[in-house]
């Protein structure tokens, strides 16, 4: 193996980052190139070396130091003379190498304004990086808002998503909080005369692991319950399940040919007689299906909630109502259904929803002769038939 | 004026690049002053903005510098004023002696 990767330092961690490249150089491990995130080490003979890390400016007209993007030729061939050598660079940070013990002079004297200004460049930096965060993080708060928004199980089913951009923004905001904190330590270092020792940072890296681990977590989670979902996407509808009635079988007409549904584009199910199954762990896993019967004259959704828990189907079932889509939470009303511990139904209207122990079913009777009320109810009688 | 931009300006007695001048000023302080290359090129430019030195030739990515008329001017100001300094300073010498 020739080349080996390692987690590129922060940025304010001047002598933190010297150190860790002296430290590979001696393993025989020479930096080849700085990256954002990660360094690029290539196999050599082990080596006792010094490293530097110049910094310039990163973007014409707001960066932080005097000199341009690249360092000035007449400024490199003085360090070059000195005996340090530029080995990588990346942005405006630019790392020189030389060999150690030797009697080369450092680049800048401990009392050099330069370094000030260069640490409070740095600090300003960071401090409006800060500030873009602060700002950023209503975005959280805006994907939030419209998951509540989305249908029940699509809302509960994104949560890892918001939970993943949170701890993504709470890693930048430590970042960057510990940054402005370690270069006013710098400074203060500095101003005193005194070049700061490599502390090693374990309890910010520790953080920082946590939170890098748990959106990690939250990522992976949140594509397999994708991946999960997708596979079981769009089943043919069985003959008969113990989740939920066929309507067919309840109002004894036959199945029209499978066909995709007119609500293709927003509605789980897209083709007819079909059934989906959305994975919203850890609250529950949703099958959806739609049957169309009697020549397409009558179309009935029923989407089920088999729930993780079972003393959430009271509030489920009320959300599923006030969710609704096409009747206001108060237009429901109670039924007594036997084998049922709860249900209700739309009069005059198209849904009906009810749960027991932990199955929650939200129905949609429609279609062109319409629902009609001993339909929902028949629907009612017969989910509660299966359930039992 | 600092110590490091006096020491500059003495080097330049005679035209000289930034490498010579580091050398120069090392020969100059007794080795005392050891200029990093980095605080010599902030430096260069600094002296340069404020028309004390002047780019005479340049070879390759070698710069040679001199002294301006105002810089010659202001080396000698601050010479003055350091003598000043130590003879304003030196009946600490004496007063030792004498006790």
């Amino acid at each position: 193996m020739n080349h080996t990767w390692r987690r590129t330092p922060e940025i304010w961690a001047f002598q933190e980052s010297r150190a860790h490249y002296a430290k590979m150089a001696s393993k025989g491990w020479m930096l080849q190139k700085r990256g954002t995130k990660w360094d690029r080490f290539i196999r050599c003979a082990p080596k006792k070396l010094q490293f530097w890390l110049e910094l310039t400016r990163n973007n014409p007209g707001g960066g932080f130091f005097d000199d341009p993007d690249r360092i000035p030729e007449e400024k490199l061939a003085l360090y070059e003379e000195c005996g340090w050598k530029l080995v990588a660079e990346n942005g405006g940070v630019h790392i020189f190498a030389a060999p150690a013990g030797e009697e080369i002079p450092q680049p800048y004297d401990i009392d050099d304004p330069q370094q000030d200004e260069m640490v409070r460049g740095l600090q300003k930096f960071y401090r409006s990086s800060l500030i873009g965060l602060l700002i950023a993080s209503p975005l959280c708060l805006i994907i939030a808002v419209a998951l509540m928004f989305a249908p029940l199980h699509k809302a509960l089913g994104g949560w890892w998503w918001i939970v993943f951009w949170a701890l993504v923004l709470l890693e930048s905001v430590w970042n960057s909080c510990y940054g402005v904190i370690q270069l006013r330590r710098l400074r203060k270092q500095l101003q005193q005369g005194q070049w700061p020792g490599a502390k090693s940072h374990h309890g910010f890296k520790a953080v920082r692991h946590l939170l890098r681990a748990l959106s990690l977590f939250a990522l992976v989670l949140g594509l397999g319950l994708v991946l999960v979902s997708w596979r079981h996407q769009q089943q043919p509808l069985p003959e008969q399940t113990t989740l939920y009635p066929m309507p067919s079988e309840v109002f004894e007409v036959e199945r029209t040919p499978d066909e995709e549904t007119f609500l293709a584009g927003m509605a789980s199910v897209k083709r007819v007689n079909q059934v989906s199954v959305t994975y919203a762990w850890p609250f529950f896993k949703v099958y959806e299906m739609r049957e169309a019967i009697d020549e397409d004259r009558m179309n009935v959704y029923q989407d089920v909630y088999v729930l993780q828990f079972e003393g959430m189907a009271p509030a489920i079932a009320r959300a599923l109502m006030a969710d609704g889509t096409f009747a206001a939470a108060e237009s429901y009303v109670p039924v007594d259904i036997p084998g049922l511990d709860a249900a209700w139904y739309v009069p005059g209207g198209m849904e009906y929803v009810a749960y027991r122990e932990n199955f929650v079913v939200y129905g949609t009777i429609a279609g062109n002769i319409g629902a009609g009320d001993e339909n929902l109810l028949a629907m009612l009688e017969a989910t509660a038939l299966v359930w039992n | 004026m600092t110590e490091a931009m006096y020491y500059v300006l003495l080097a330049l007695a005679r035209p000289a690049h930034g490498y010579a001048m580091m050398q120069q000023i090392r020969v100059l302080s007794n080795g005392r002053v050891q200029m990093g290359p980095g605080t010599m090129y902030g430096l260069l430019t600094k002296l340069q903005d404020l028309g004390w030195i002047v780019l005479k030739a340049e070879e390759g990515r070698r710069k040679t510098y001199a002294l301006t008329e105002d810089g010659h001017t202001a080396l000698l100001a601050e010479y003055e004023r350091l003598q000043c300094l130590l003879r304003d300073g030196a009946f600490l010498k004496e007063g030792v002696s004498e006790q």
